[in-house]
């Protein structure tokens, strides 16, 4: 079930009022999952196997770990855990991109195989709820969390519908001892969840969905474009995919916060980042700190030499870049942020940031920003072709670029420009706020003006998110 | 509990409101606006009486002159092509049309989208969302794209996406200079260079054959000659590109002109501005063959 569905907006409310009027914790939680699992069974019902053999292999890994005490037992249970959530993320999203690769090479030696194909639809939300039980796992290993003894709290925590399939990933020491209190019925909290759902709504139907005509337009026609298009989609495409996938993000948290349940922020404004270290600080939190906690760290983070720190680095992100998918444009994708925040590491940029004065401020945010366009172009090209035709063509073939039409251009640039007032509210922290208002009807025209806004400028019969296929 | 109900039925009483007032002044300010498509749109539903009805996407738009085949046939005509258009807005179309007045011939410009799975295969019809009610007929197909009750449920919606070219054409009054609905393509200074070989689809959409032969009846059924016509490309075209739409065609003694395969225009790429549209010089070749084939069957 999409977000942007007209069948989301009638289940959701649905679901809250049935929440509410519920009496006990338990009959909440149960209610809650039945309804998590209906929300993902929107896709492909089968689909929903898979959630279940990863709750419960995470589940009954994690009380062996607890079981006992020595690390070498612990460590089979976890190993164990690892070895089949990864085994099924395989399968289903890297097993034909390996066995395409390996014959190619194969074939490169003269030898010649015809590699099985695995014919089956990647499943929706793979990455993050496999992601969300695997840290869940590792946590109970490192002792941060318990184990948790009900199966149906813990497929909750796996399975919870608004961060299900696109995140926040969140954290067991974080959303697991939510599902153990009662949330009693709160206008605050409903207030605050609808406002930042309604502005998540905007991201995605105004910004990221009319970026999309455009943006899909030169991509997916790259044969058929000039240097000039090729710049400005990927101008674009940087506040698409912030638009579509922060907009998710705010939806998902702000559906949660409706029913009472505090998800964790996944964006801090990226694109006010001044060095691309700071952008991951800002961009998808939940998956970078994830990276950082489970991977970037056990390497060695930064406490070893400084060649083995960028090693550190690069791996963490050239497994993040094939997180996101099976394909070379994600692996150059992940690996230019890894190259890109060695750099900065060895100029010592991080270090030097708090004392750069608003000029150097200035030159360093329009230089990440550039960087990060042109690495989003590897992240959005269909393929590692159309992507070095798109970066040599922004160089040796400009032109004058295509325009879709004038109106899409124009809502763009003032859906932009609203999106960038009102971050820029946040980000420096101006006395102005109007969702927020002490006045009750300035807070309600708010939300008024949000609503016909999106039937006035909205693209109502866009997509999915783009998330939705990692 | 009674602060949520209270906010809630003020959010939802105000937005109905507002909605249904706002409904009303995008309603004037469309019948108002000089902005090319509403202009068109507003002609097609309400205007158009001409004897030759033209139908079909941006290539019928850019392709047919209404002046020259109007002097070649001596019946005046109309050129009713829209950007993306398919079968879909051509059976809404005529509905609207049949409401005032009765073509006496109306020809259809298809393309392979015209019986084949397309993404977003309504797109097209969203431009007629602010006479949803008016024509049963037309409505028929909102109602199949599912988009009917929510232009229903909400009347502002039904300019989505539109308000920016109301507006800025409410102020620039001019009558956008049409040739009875053609839009030329001026001159594109470089031509297509490589001939291609065009795709023969074989994933027919069976709605779009449903709705084409719910065309074909309605025309029946209010005694208007129908003509099949496949516009020039510059791509190659397999003999059995348009093979569906031949046989239906055969099926209801359609006349059927088909100028894509039989490679009209093929050796001359300076009268095409890309592969799919023929610029002015084209298109005024293009509308003199056309006549005369149409004179031909017109005599028949």
């Amino acid at each position: 079930m999409l977000f942007n569905s007209l069948h989301f907006l009638a289940f959701f409310p649905i679901v809250c009022v049935i929440y509410f009027l519920l009496p006990s914790l338990k009959s909440r939680n149960i209610f809650l999952l039945v309804a998590s699992y209906y929300f993902y069974m929107n896709w492909e019902p089968i689909y929903a196997l898979l959630l279940l053999s990863s709750t419960l292999i995470t589940y009954l890994a994690a009380l062996g770990i607890a079981k006992y005490p020595e690390k070498n037992k612990k460590s089979v249970y976890l190993i164990g855990s690892l070895v089949l959530n990864l085994g099924m993320l395989f399968l289903f999203k890297y097993y034909n991109f390996a066995a395409e690769n390996l014959a190619l090479l194969l074939s490169k030696l003269g030898i010649a195989i015809q590699m099985p194909k695995f014919g089956f639809l990647l499943p929706v939300g793979i990455s993050f709820y496999i992601f969300q039980a695997l840290g869940y796992s590792i946590d109970v290993y490192r002792g941060k969390t318990s184990a948790e003894k009900n199966f149906f709290t813990y497929a909750l925590f796996v399975s919870f519908f608004p961060q299900l399939v696109a995140g926040p990933i969140e954290r067991s020491t974080n959303l697991l001892p939510q599902f153990k209190k009662t949330h009693p019925f709160s206008y605050e909290n409903i207030m605050s969840g609808i406002n930042l759902m309604l502005w998540g709504y905007f991201l995605k139907l105004v910004l990221a969905d009319r970026c999309a005509l455009y943006v899909d337009a030169v991509f997916n026609n790259v044969s058929h474009h000039n240097g000039g298009s090729f710049l400005l989609a990927s101008l674009i495409f940087p506040f698409q995919i912030y638009g579509d996938f922060s907009g998710y993000s705010l939806i998902a948290i702000g559906a949660a916060k409706v029913m009472g349940f505090n998800l964790m922020e996944n964006f801090k404004r990226p694109y006010f980042s001044t060095t691309v270290t700071e952008f991951w600080h800002r961009w998808h939190i939940s998956l970078s700190t994830w990276f950082k906690d489970y991977v970037y760290i056990p390497l060695g983070g930064n406490r070893v030499s400084t060649p083995r720190c960028y090693f550190n680095i690069m791996a963490t992100f050239i497994i993040s870049g094939i997180w996101h998918g099976a394909n070379w444009t994600f692996i150059v994708w992940g690996s230019i942020h890894g190259v890109l925040q060695c750099i900065e590491k060895w100029l010592g940029w991080n270090k030097l940031q708090s004392q750069w004065n608003m000029w150097k401020r200035f030159i360093h945010w329009i230089l990440t920003f550039c960087v990060v366009c042109l690495a989003w172009v590897f992240f959005r090209a269909n393929n590692m072709d159309d992507a070095i035709t798109i970066i040599k063509g922004m160089f040796y073939n400009i032109g004058y670029p295509f325009i879709n039409t004038i109106p899409d251009m124009i809502l763009i640039a003032i859906a932009l420009l609203i999106v960038f007032f009102k971050e820029s509210i946040d980000e420096f922290g101006w006395k102005i706020s109007i969702s927020k208002s002490p006045y009750w009807l300035i807070r309600h025209l708010y939300i008024i003006g949000i609503i016909i806004y999106i039937i006035m400028f909205g693209v109502l019969n866009g997509g999915q998110f783009i998330y939705f296929q990692f | 509990m009674k602060k949520l109900f209270i906010s809630l039925a003020f959010i939802f009483i105000s937005l109905f409101i507002i909605d249904r007032i706002g409904g009303n002044l995008m309603w004037h300010a469309y019948q108002n606006t000089y902005s090319t498509t509403c202009y068109k749109t507003r002609e097609v539903v309400n205007n158009v009486n001409q004897d030759v009805l033209i139908l079909g996407s941006s290539r019928c738009a850019h392709h047919y002159v209404p002046s020259i085949i109007s002097d070649s046939i001596g019946m005046s005509v109309y050129n009713g092509g829209f950007n993306g258009a398919c079968i879909y807005s051509y059976y809404m179309v005529l509905n609207y049309i049949l409401a005032h007045y009765t073509p006496k011939i109306v020809c259809l410009d298809l393309i392979t989208s015209d019986y084949t799975l397309t993404n977003d295969p309504f797109k097209s019809i969203h431009i007629y969302a602010p006479y949803v009610g008016q024509n049963k007929g037309a409505d028929e197909v909102f109602i199949a794209d599912g988009s009917y009750w929510k232009y229903q449920l909400s009347h502002l919606y039904r300019y989505n996406s539109l308000s920016l070219s109301i507006f800025s054409r409410l102020a620039v009054r001019y009558v956008p200079d049409f040739d009875n609905g053609y839009y030329p393509i001026t001159d594109p200074h470089s031509y297509p260079t490589i001939l291609r070989a065009s795709d023969t689809p074989n994933n027919i959409d069976p709605l779009k054959i449903q709705y084409l032969h719910k065309f074909i009846n309605l025309c029946k059924t209010h005694d208007i000659r129908l003509v099949f016509i496949i516009s020039p490309s510059y791509t190659i075209a397999s003999t059995d590109e348009y093979k569906p739409l031949q046989d239906i065609a055969k099926e209801y003694d359609i006349p059927f002109l088909d100028y894509h395969t039989k490679k009209t225009f093929i050796d001359h790429p300076e009268y095409f501005k890309d592969a799919s549209h023929l610029w002015e010089k084209g298109a005024k070749l293009y509308s003199l063959i056309v006549s005369k084939d149409l004179k031909r069957i017109m005599a028949q």
